[in-house]
């Protein structure tokens, strides 16, 4: 019995696996299919993750913390208004809510992204001053004086300098970590199909 | 059934790496001890799981926003082979790990790890379903960002794991972690989240590095293989770039 616990996992995600590449690769109706499964399999798990969201921010709550209290209260009046817009009694609650609330808070917190990244910047110059974080901040010089209206012959060299070193050294070692990437994946991807790695089943 | 010249292309590459792959796992079972190239970071992960169990202060490990259902699937299945790997020894201590996931599956995922590295200790009853957590859909990016900072900020944690698909809201999470002085591992497949955490932390898992986590960690031949065939693989699409350069510039 125990034998079978641990193998049908095993054989149900080679089957799959296999099922998987041979639709994408020869017979799409099959790739359709199994990712029409896997996403509905997902759905089921977001909602999981929903409920462990909600019980862990209860639980806080309950202990007195007010921004758990916030959470539970928003995630029920967005559950509660797409209750009301399935059965009419409002119309469009939901995307107005992404709309005026969800997506302006995103891009607030997105616009301070480079502030942290230039914090970064100076912070690992002060920690590691070595050639590297030179090198860095000598980067980081000609980038911004690139994109920088600055006169006549000046600002050319600068613009020259800064699009010779995106498309030369940017470029290229941004193609080598991106194949390095694809290759990893395959590697792994195998590994998955041959039943090395199981993150399935201990 | 559609039969074209790149599909037939790309399973010719998966069977030929596929027997390449089984002919090096049996190679390294029967000659075992084989060097692999430092790379400090992992040494540094097993240090810090270790530290963070002695001095009783967990580690937060976030597995990042991939699915498992989509393209970013390898990214999330190397971040769960290292949680698999660590998990044990994190569970040891006193105090959880607290892992983190901005997917679904991803949290479905770990919840089930976690909770089998208590039973493999031998004490089920200590798991607590807390230890996993959903923290916000994949699709909100600097939410799950945002998140992940406020978990950071109550200053329960050691260190700080961070492998997986993330993208510029790593910045978030990781400079919440510098300013509580917590020691970082980062990795992962995007480029963006790349440079973000070279500006944070020198323990950075750069792109296929990533990958290997099962073959630093765990050392299994099969592990030790996938490597010998990704260089097999690099080695190759390197001469094949080499040759397209030399004929374009031949035949112009």
């Amino acid at each position: 019995m125990n034998q079978i616990k641990r193998s049908l996992p095993l054989i149900l995600a080679y089957v799959f696996g296999v099922l998987a590449l041979i639709g994408l690769l020869f017979v799409p109706v099959i790739a359709k299919t199994l990712t029409g499964w896997a996403g509905f399999l997902a759905a089921i798990a977001l909602l999981i993750g929903i409920i462990n969201l909600l019980t862990v921010h209860s639980r806080r709550l309950v202990r007195g913390n007010v921004y758990s209290g916030v959470l539970v209260l928003s995630l029920s009046a967005v559950v509660l208004l797409g209750a009301t817009d399935y059965i009419g009694l409002t119309t469009g609650g939901v995307s107005a809510v992404f709309k005026h609330v969800q997506a302006p808070l995103e891009a607030a917190v997105a616009s301070m992204l480079a502030f942290f990244l230039l914090f970064s910047g100076v912070r690992i110059v002060q920690r590691r001053p070595n050639g590297w974080a030179i090198l860095f901040i000598v980067a980081v010089i000609i980038f911004l004086l690139g994109r920088t209206p600055l006169p006549g012959l000046v600002g050319d060299a600068f613009v020259g300098l800064s699009d010779f070193l995106t498309d030369v050294f940017v470029s290229a070692g941004m193609r080598g970590i991106l194949i390095g990437i694809a290759l990893g994946a395959i590697a792994v991807s195998i590994r998955v199909l041959m039943g090395t790695d199981r993150p399935y089943n201990r | 059934m559609t039969f074209s010249t790149s599909s037939s292309i790309a399973l010719l590459l998966i069977l030929i790496s596929t027997v390449i792959l089984v002919y090096l796992t049996r190679l390294y079972r029967s000659r075992p001890s084989v060097g692999l190239r430092s790379v400090e970071a992992y040494q540094a992960i097993q240090r810090q799981a270790a530290r963070a169990v002695e001095s009783g202060r967990g580690i937060h490990f976030s597995l990042g926003r991939g699915s498992l259902g989509k393209a970013t699937n390898p990214a999330s299945l190397a971040a769960l082979s290292a949680l698999q790997n660590l998990s044990k020894d994190a569970c040891a201590g006193d105090k959880p790990p607290m892992v983190t996931a901005g997917d679904g599956t991803l949290f479905v995922a770990s919840q089930d790890l976690v909770r089998g590295s208590y039973e493999e200790l031998g004490r089920p009853g200590a798991y607590q379903s807390q230890t996993s957590m959903f923290v916000a859909p994949g699709n909100s990016p600097m939410t799950y960002g945002a998140s992940l900072s406020e978990i950071i900020n109550k200053g329960e944690h050691g260190s700080n794991l961070v492998l997986g698909h993330f993208g510029s809201e790593l910045a978030l999470i990781a400079e919440a972690a510098d300013r509580e002085q917590l020691e970082q591992i980062i990795g992962s497949d995007d480029l963006t989240a790349l440079a973000v955490a070279m500006s944070v932390t020198e323990d950075v898992i750069i792109g296929e590095e990533l990958y290997a986590a099962a073959a630093y960690l765990q050392g299994e031949p099969a592990h030790i293989a996938s490597l010998q065939l990704q260089d097999i693989l690099r080695i190759l699409v390197a001469i094949s770039i080499l040759i397209a350069a030399l004929v374009s510039l031949v035949i112009g």
